[in-house]
């Protein structure tokens, strides 16, 4: 074995019956002069039931299911044999005797490569497999019988992360046929650090130190989450988005109740906040005795906890009175695909669809207009997700103006209060959408035109065009003059017209132009999509315009 | 000379690699959901440390919790267990939150005769029809809880010179 070994001293309810060597079956197999000896057994973890209001105090042990078993020699601590639980945590080997003393049995917190299981490897950040042994017995040929229970004050939080990530991966399996199947995942967990919990799709000498994976650390103030399941399921979202799609993503803390998220972290989160759900919704169909969840728990309830709390209790498929909205909220992006999920013909395989087949090919920043588009090119066929939609407030959408992406003096905006209107850089079938609209003006006199309460993660650009209806007299993209097209980290790139974080009263992706014209006539006043937005912005997304005297 | 340039060259070459493989980058770290508050507990004598306090001593501390989010509802709880008394202050409170402002509860304590006693702070922002966020503090009187440690066994060598780190039974 390449692998150094956490060796955590395991409770042996049949210690006494393998001392003994006792048991049914064959006698010792005579080999030369040596015995072949066989040890089997059933190897179960202490796993804790989880409600919304956090752990219910119930405990109760599962299978460790598809684990490396190991025979050890007690003197030399070299593997003898090895063999792999089944779905039922049961085990069986046999080794041969000759010159031992004593052995024991270790069970290694990894499933073997050599199945067709997932691959999952529980580590510490030394990359140190943990592992629990069993008792040393006397090995005197026969059949043994050692079970290994293992309990949650010892190394059981090890296998349950083995198992919720096993479980992953059977999803995945099942997802894509096992073609591919579910790649190799290593986690990390130590709770003497206090970085916290996520994803790494690269490596770093700081965060990420031993290279790809998911770190299962310790919080600040001691909060720990090898057994917050939804949390873990949430941390492989990313890994399968990593993996079989694309994550444009840069990361970062984030929390759902945040509506001003850059586009790309609130699909990115949103994504991992549905999967959860989606993993558990299929594990109840297949295997409901592997959810740890108690029966009363929504399916889309995700909990977190810390200590003896639950931190986060929110369930992702509530559709009414949460006001987290606009695509730029990474809960909104949860509830539109659990909704997608469980209320369209195209349900999980149409999102998978589109995740795997489409979102990939895409250039531009991933984000929820990405899955929109991917929908309406490859599912539109299997439902409308339009009503998902607007009810967070995500308009893709003709707005009341259209059709309007050609001059006409027909149509003119009023100037000063009560002229504000409201617009979504969207036009159903096209490619692009230009709002035009005309408005009167004085020679002599000074108007302010501006863009303002941009949603969605839209970044307008604006123009005036003199009374031909194409001659460009002004133009201003961002409100501030700044470019931010080159904006790399989230901190940098500003969304919804506010630089977060600090907030500021700035509104920098919004437009505004002060034009005095020469001579009065109708003019016209046109808003795009920024062609330099940044990437943390949409294409589309909602913005409200108004024409005001100067002051 | 050619060779002492090249010579250079490898290195500038090899420090800038270095360098770049050992920047960190926060772009790759994709963490869970934090929730929207916080909440910690601190002595208004900042000079006071958890394992400063004698038994009996009597100290004051402010609870801050700071959402993070605006809500109709926030509700707070404060819990003197394990022997710490209330002497004065406010343990309880509901009321808006406002994303940003603290909320900032005082209150007087006294450590058990026996030394210890823990104040437990509690705040929750109920999400209507969908569950609840909160967050907890707890300030125990002779003890940094700041950290978890796991334990540190032995480390053994198998045959072939791999560790083996062995924890033991409780």
């Amino acid at each position: 074995m390449r692998y150094r070994y956490i060796i955590f001293s395991a409770i042996l309810p049949f210690l006494a019956g393998a001392l003994m060597n006792c048991g049914s079956g064959s006698p010792a197999a005579k080999s030369g002069t040596s015995f072949t000896s066989t040890v089997s057994g059933k190897v179960q973890y202490e796993d804790k039931e989880y409600g919304k209001d956090g752990w219910t105090e119930n405990t109760y042990y599962k299978a460790v299911r598809y684990a490396t078993v190991e025979i050890v020699d007690s003197v030399k601590y070299t593997p003898l044999a090895s063999t792999v639980t089944d779905s039922s945590g049961s085990y069986s080997v046999s080794f041969s005797t000759d010159g031992l003393t004593k052995v024991y049995v270790r069970v290694i917190s990894e499933t073997s490569s050599q199945t067709d299981k997932p691959d999952v490897q529980i580590q510490n950040l030394s990359s140190s497999v943990y592992s629990a042994n069993g008792s040393n017995f006397a090995p005197s040929g026969g059949i043994s019988t050692v079970d290994i229970s293992i309990s949650s004050d010892s190394a059981a939080g090890a296998f349950n992360m083995l198992d919720i990530f096993t479980s992953s991966g059977e999803f995945i399996n099942f997802l894509t046929g096992s073609n591919p199947p579910a790649p190799a995942l290593k986690v990390y967990w130590e709770i003497s650090n206090t970085y916290g919990t996520y994803y790494c799709h690269g490596h770093d000498t700081d965060y990420c130190r031993s290279g790809e994976g998911i770190y299962v650390l310790n919080e600040p103030g001691g909060d720990t989450d090898e057994y917050d399941d939804d949390v873990l399921w949430h941390e492989y979202g990313h890994f399968a988005a990593a993996k079989f799609s694309k994550d444009d993503s840069q990361g970062g803390q984030h929390s759902l109740s945040d509506n001003t998220q850059d586009l790309r972290l609130a699909w990115s989160e949103g994504w991992g906040n549905f999967f959860p759900g989606a993993v558990k919704t299929w594990l109840k169909s297949v295997n409901p005795s592997l959810l740890s969840a108690d029966s009363s728990m929504p399916l889309a309830q995700y909990v977190d906890t810390a200590g003896t709390i639950a931190v986060i209790s929110f369930d992702f498929s509530a559709s009414n009175g949460t006001p987290y909205i606009y695509a730029s909220n990474e809960t909104a992006v949860a509830n539109i695909l659990w909704r997608t999920m469980s209320e369209t013909a195209g349900g999980l395989s149409g999102i998978w669809d589109v995740f795997v087949n489409y979102i990939p090919q895409i250039t531009d920043p991933v984000n929820l207009e990405t899955f929109w588009n991917g929908w309406l090119s490859r599912q539109a066929a299997n439902g409308s997700l339009a009503t998902f939609f607007t009810s967070r407030s995500i308009f893709y959408q003709d707005d009341s103006f259209e059709n309007d992406n050609s001059p006409s003096p027909v149509r003119k905006a009023s100037i000063g209060a009560g002229g504000e209107e409201t617009h979504y850089l969207y036009k159903t079938n096209s490619n692009t959408d230009v709002d035009i609209a005309a408005f009167d003006a004085a020679v002599g006199v000074t108007y302010d035109i501006e863009t303002y309460d941009l949603k969605n993660g839209a970044d307008t650009y604006l123009t005036v065009l003199d009374t031909d209806g194409s001659t460009t007299l002004s133009e201003n993209d961002n409100y501030d003059g700044a470019a931010y097209s080159n904006c790399d980290y989230y901190e940098n790139c500003p969304i919804n017209g506010i630089i977060e974080p600090p907030a500021t009263p700035v509104a920098p992706l919004s437009s505004r132009i002060t034009f005095t014209p020469s001579a009065s006539g109708i003019y016209y006043i046109k808003v795009t999509t920024s062609p330099d937005r940044p990437p943390s912005a949409g294409k589309y997304g909602t913005y409200s315009l108004k024409i005001t005297l100067s002051q | 000379m050619k060779k002492i340039i090249l010579l250079l060259l490898i290195i500038i070459s090899l420090t800038a690699a270095g360098t770049s493989a050992s920047e960190p980058s926060k772009k790759q770290k994709m963490s869970k959901p934090r929730p929207p508050l916080k909440v910690s507990i601190v002595p208004l004598n900042p000079a006071i440390t958890p394992e400063s306090i004698k038994s009996g001593n009597i100290i004051e501390l402010k609870i801050i919790v700071l959402p993070e989010m605006d809500a109709k509802e926030m509700h707070i709880a404060v819990g003197l267990i394990d022997g710490a008394e209330l002497v004065s202050g406010e343990t309880s409170w509901h009321g808006e939150a406002v994303k940003g402002i603290e909320k900032v509860l005082k209150i007087i304590v006294r450590a058990s005769a026996a030394g210890g006693g823990k104040i437990r702070a509690h705040a929750v922002i109920p999400v209507k029809d969908a569950g609840a966020f909160s967050a907890e503090a707890i300030y125990i009187i002779g003890q940094d809880i700041s950290k978890k440690n796991m334990p540190k066994p032995p480390v053994r060598k198998d045959s072939r010179g791999q560790d083996i780190i062995e924890y033991k039974l409780k």
